[in-house]
């Protein structure tokens, strides 16, 4: 599975393609600390006021914030507007905390 | 903002999800293939909203996730129309007012004329007002191009006309065939004449004369000359013989005055000696254009008369203000026409072109200016013309101002 995604990895670098597609990862695109738009998600996993995780490919996404407000969701991309604090890549057990 | 009015079209409901698990029907909304959006907790309930035609499959999903849903906002056009609906007297108000905006809109209430300055614009109206162009006249009947092309024969003061629309305002631009340009401000400026004639009066207010009266003068020559002339010497006084001319210039000036000259000039004219009635024989054709942009393809129908009176009536999607659609159907009738000739006497003719004349010198001469003798003589005359010559004599003011440059002084 490592050699797999090793083979991967270089495939990507040598022609320069989109990791995000190759690799089937999550692209978290943030303007300044006000919007975050999450393409490739996996649905969500817990949503609050100040703490939002979302599901991704290989693993969960965890945002802190205030005021989190859902400006839209589509199967393909969040956006998720506020006050955004952090985030952080956790593995698929994180849970609601 | 394609979205929000799509969602705006299709109504929307502001939600509230209450329950355990929340982002549960979230999530099943989402697979589905629901819209949510501006998702966002408030006390501990979380608020969206939701398309109106996902509401009632939202429910389903409720059960499954442990949730509830109420709704607690409709916005969008299907409750606007609902609302709209039941109040019917506003709906007609709205309706009657649009109306009469429309029917407003599409007429011309007010006629502009602009650059006039001899010609009196309230005959400019009146002319237009003849050619259908008047306040009250419907938009779609209006054409301008005809206006603006008629407008220079119906009145001949008028050598130019631009029309055009602002909304409910025609304006028409004009340019006159004879037009005098205000004088730049110069220090020195002399009277020349304007015609060659023989000056029969001379009377100067400010200047210099250099011509008597009984000279015959050449178009251009200095008739007064702008400057203050005195003499360089003192002048003997010696009885029976005139006093001698200031000889040395003191300073320029704006030369001023009057000279009235006695003027001849010969016109001919070849007039007919018929006058061409056109009477309509009852035949009519109908021919069909296409017209895309400013290019018109014939796209069939009969061939033309010889002589007709033609309509053109077009059919194009209605415009607004003043863009009209690039395309137009253009159905033009023609009535056929026969010319009859009927035959003028030669002393009618005659009295013709001597109003004619008369009517031309009444438009270059000024209100003082006077004309002794106009009277046609016949030179030659066939079947159908006779050439006409008249000697025209005019007593009038031939003076011209023209700027002469001065160097300053040093």
């Amino acid at each position: 599975m490592e050699a797999r995604r090793d083979w991967r990895h270089r495939l990507t670098s040598i022609f320069d393609l989109p990791g995000d597609v190759v690799l089937d990862l999550a692209r978290v695109t943030l303007i300044g600390d006000v919007q975050m738009a999450i393409e490739n998600h996996r649905g969500l996993v817990e949503y609050g006021p100040d703490r939002m995780v979302v599901s991704v490919p290989r693993g969960c996404l965890q945002i802190t914030g205030a005021d989190l407000v859902i400006g839209s969701i589509t199967p393909e991309e969040i956006i998720l507007q506020g006050r955004i604090h952090g985030l952080q890549f956790a593995d698929s057990s994180a849970q609601r905390g | 903002m394609l979205l929000g009015l799509y969602r705006y079209v299709s109504g929307y409901l502001d939600i509230q999800v209450s329950g355990e698990r929340p982002e549960r029907l979230v999530n099943l909304a989402v697979e589905a293939g629901m819209d949510l959006w501006n998702l966002h907790w408030r006390g501990a309930r979380v608020y969206g909203r939701l398309l109106l035609r996902d509401f009632f499959a939202v429910r389903p999903l409720c059960r499954q996730a442990g949730c509830r849903v109420r709704v607690r906002g409709r916005h969008g056009l299907p409750f606007l129309r609902q609302r709209v609906l039941r109040r019917r007297a506003l709906l007609a108000g709205a309706l009657g007012c649009l109306v009469v905006l429309l029917w407003l809109s599409s007429h011309v209430w007010l006629v502009e004329v602009r650059g006039t300055a001899f010609v009196d614009a309230r005959a400019v109206r009146q002319a237009l007002s003849g050619l259908g162009l008047r306040p009250g006249a419907w938009k779609g009947r209006l054409h301008l191009a005809e206006v603006e092309r008629r407008l220079p024969g119906v009145l001949p003061q008028i050598t130019w006309a631009a029309a055009r629309l602002q909304g409910t305002r025609a304006v028409v631009d004009v340019v006159e065939r004879y037009s005098l340009r205000a004088l730049p401000p110069v220090r020195r400026v002399d009277v020349v004449a304007g015609r060659a004639c023989t000056v029969q009066r001379l009377v100067v207010f400010s200047g210099h004369p250099r011509v008597r009266e009984g000279e015959a003068v050449t178009p251009g020559q200095v008739l007064i000359e702008g400057g203050v002339y005195i003499r360089s010497a003192p002048a003997p006084v010696l009885p029976g013989f005139p006093r001698p001319e200031p000889d040395l210039l003191l300073r320029p000036t704006v030369a001023e005055g009057q000279v009235i000259a006695q003027c001849t000039a010969v016109r001919e004219f070849s007039v007919p000696l018929y006058r061409e009635e056109r009477v309509l024989t009852g035949h009519q054709r109908q021919r069909l254009h296409l017209r895309l942009g400013t290019r018109t393809w014939l796209v069939g129908g009969e061939p033309p008369f010889a002589a007709a009176e033609t309509q053109r009536r077009g059919l194009a999607v209605a415009g607004w203000r003043n863009r009209f659609g690039p395309v137009e159907l253009q159905l033009v009738t023609m009535r056929e026409q026969r010319v009859i000739r009927h035959p003028i006497p030669l002393e009618a003719a005659l009295q013709e072109v001597q109003n004619r004349l008369l009517a031309q010198l009444a438009w270059r001469l000024a209100p003082g200016d006077r004309v002794l003798r106009a009277v046609p003589e016949v030179v030659r005359r066939d079947a159908d013309t006779a050439l006409v010559r008249t000697v025209v004599e005019t007593l009038e003011d031939i003076g011209r101002p023209v700027s002469v440059h001065v160097e300053p002084p040093e």
